[in-house]
């Protein structure tokens, strides 16, 4: 560090003052030059302001304020965006605690320390290791996000070349009427039937009309950021998808599609859903190189006993099934084992980047659902998805928007 | 072009729009025009017969693919002339006109369908 560099920014909340002044001493040793530029609360509310208005490279807090506690300071200042807090945060506690500590680290504390053993090195190891901590967790989410957005731009990237096709064909029936137009008038100006204008004009309109269709649907793909999750009709969300899919796949897979009766409300963010359908189809497609069927059903299912069903691992409860079948190769277990994994993938370098399925099994988790694998080779391969059922109140909330 | 002398074109494409509006150009320009709605029933048609002069094909499509459809035209009827269109996208990357030549198609045009230019090709190809 040279001299100029600015001292790392540390944020101290407690609201005793000898407490406050015994963490700065620790820090800054009187007599030495100060190694820290140390910020002061005397209670969770400033704590919070500061926090939320400054950058600091760490913050000790006292889990016993006098307006709040430790946990909902930490529930304040959580950025649910990225899944961690503004800055480290090492909490402070009393001794024999540890109910307390565990809470803290729950909520998003890196490390904590028990007041009544303090010493230089105990805060210095804390902040180290609390900043360590951190900057690992953020380094993990930059990469998830990355990840997502690769995967993101690989669906767009599938779905692209079908769109490109489906539009030249419309643009060329536009075309067709407009030369058609152009040679009746020109060789025939002063005859000029406008029965047979009007229905060129028609057919131009209403092709134009599914161009239109075509871009705002993958319009919704390209979005870079994914929206909120909210209330959806899970069979709604797979027509949608499926309006983009036809193209790609219809060359050589039939598409069936089961939906059940009912609806089935969801809490989901549906781009992300979309983009696990996608994902699975052109995985199906790929696994059935000379053709074959996709079948996509929904149901509705309601777990009592998970270990009865089979179905060990999923909570009880009311669940939205999805599942997508192919007639494909279908995997032998080693591979199965292996396809939730970032960049694991069977397939050539530019088909394949293996990001398909560890983001649909991370859409999935987000979701607070489960994913299910069956597949033998020569038999094909199913893919189930469960989400929880959303409680009907709030399908009605959303539907009332 | 005087009856009688008309040239016969076999059309295939499985977009029926496209098909249609195709269809009804080309035999404003003067041409016998027969269609299929696939590769299967264009084949069908081709060897039942009578002959067309020239078969346009799209090469995307259900099925037999448009570049299948050449390799057979050319093998069974090596008379027949042979026009691929295509819009570019597909499962595979890469360049279906050019397979399209390689496979023996005597001329490709690229989609949207320049229709003044398929005019200038069918003109080309029935002389
Ligand atoms: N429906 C399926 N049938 C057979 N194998 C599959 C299927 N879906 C996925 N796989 C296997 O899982 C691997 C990982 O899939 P994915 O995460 O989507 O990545 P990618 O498709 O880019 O390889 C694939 O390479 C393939 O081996
Ligand atoms: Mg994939």
């Amino acid at each position: 560090m040279t001299d100029k560099a600015p001292l790392p920014e540390i944020l101290i909340i407690d609201d005793n003052d000898v407490d406050r002044e015994g963490i700065r001493r620790y820090l800054n040793p009187p007599g030495t030059r100060p190694a820290f530029a140390v910020t002061e609360a005397d209670c969770g509310k400033d704590g919070i302001d500061l926090v939320l208005s400054r950058r600091f490279d760490c913050v000790f807090v006292d889990y016993r304020l006098h307006d709040m506690d430790g946990v909902q300071f930490l529930r304040d200042i959580y950025d649910p965006r990225s899944g961690l807090s503004p800055a480290p945060v090492v909490m402070l506690t009393g001794e024999g605690n540890e109910t307390v500590m565990l809470e803290a680290l729950r909520f998003g504390a890196q490390d904590y320390l028990i007041k009544g053993n303090l010493s230089a090195d105990a805060v210095n190891i804390a902040l180290k290791k609390a900043c360590e901590l951190f900057e690992l967790k953020a380094g993990q989410r930059r990469a998830e996000e990355q990840l997502h957005h690769m995967q993101r731009m690989e669906a767009v990237g599938q779905l692209t070349a079908g769109i490109a096709h489906d539009f030249n064909n419309l643009l060329t029936v536009v075309l067709g009427n407009l030369y058609q137009l152009q040679q009746r008038i020109s060789s025939n100006p002063d005859k000029i039937d406008p029965q047979y204008v009007l229905k060129k004009v028609e057919t131009m309109e209403s092709v134009a009309r599914s161009g239109a269709d075509l871009v705002r649907r993958l319009m919704v793909f390209t979005r870079q950021r994914s929206l909120e999750q909210e209330v959806v009709d899970l069979n709604e969300c797979i027509a949608d998808t499926l309006e983009l899919l036809r193209r790609p796949l219809g060359e050589t897979v039939e598409i069936e599609v089961r939906a059940a009766q009912e609806s089935l409300p969801v809490a989901i963010d549906a781009v992300e859903f979309g983009n696990a359908l996608i994902n699975m189809a052109i995985n199906a497609r790929d696994a059935m190189p000379r053709g074959g069927k996709l079948t996509i059903s929904t149901q509705k299912l309601t777990v009592d006993d998970p270990y009865a069903t089979g179905l060990a691992g999923v909570a009880a409860g009311s669940y939205a099934v999805v599942a997508v079948t192919d007639t494909g190769t279908g995997m032998a277990p080693d591979v199965a084992a292996r396809i939730f994994e970032p960049f694991f993938t069977t397939k050539g370098p530019g088909e394949g980047t293996g990001l398909g399925l560890a983001m649909a099994y991370g859409f999935v988790k987000q979701s607070r659902g489960y994913i299910t694998v069956d597949s033998s080779p020569g038999r094909g391969t199913t893919f189930r998805i469960y989400l929880p059922v959303a409680p009907s109140e709030a399908t009605a909330a959303a539907q009332g928007n | 072009m005087a009856g009688g002398t008309k040239k016969r074109i076999l059309i295939i494409d499985d977009d029926d729009l496209v098909l249609q509006i195709i269809c009804e150009v080309v035999e404003s320009f003067g041409y016998d025009v027969t269609s299929a709605p696939d590769g299967e029933s264009g084949l069908e048609m081709l060897a039942k017969g009578p002959l067309p002069d020239i078969v346009v094909t799209d090469i995307i499509m259900p099925g037999l693919s448009g570049l299948e459809v050449i390799a057979d035209v050319k093998r069974k009827f090596p008379g027949v002339r042979i026009v691929a269109m295509s819009g570019g996208g597909g499962s595979k990357a890469g360049d279906n006109l050019a397979t399209a030549q390689e496979l023996g198609a005597d001329a490709t045009l690229a989609k949207p369908v320049d229709f003044p230019g398929l005019l200038d090709i069918l003109k080309d190809l029935s002389r």
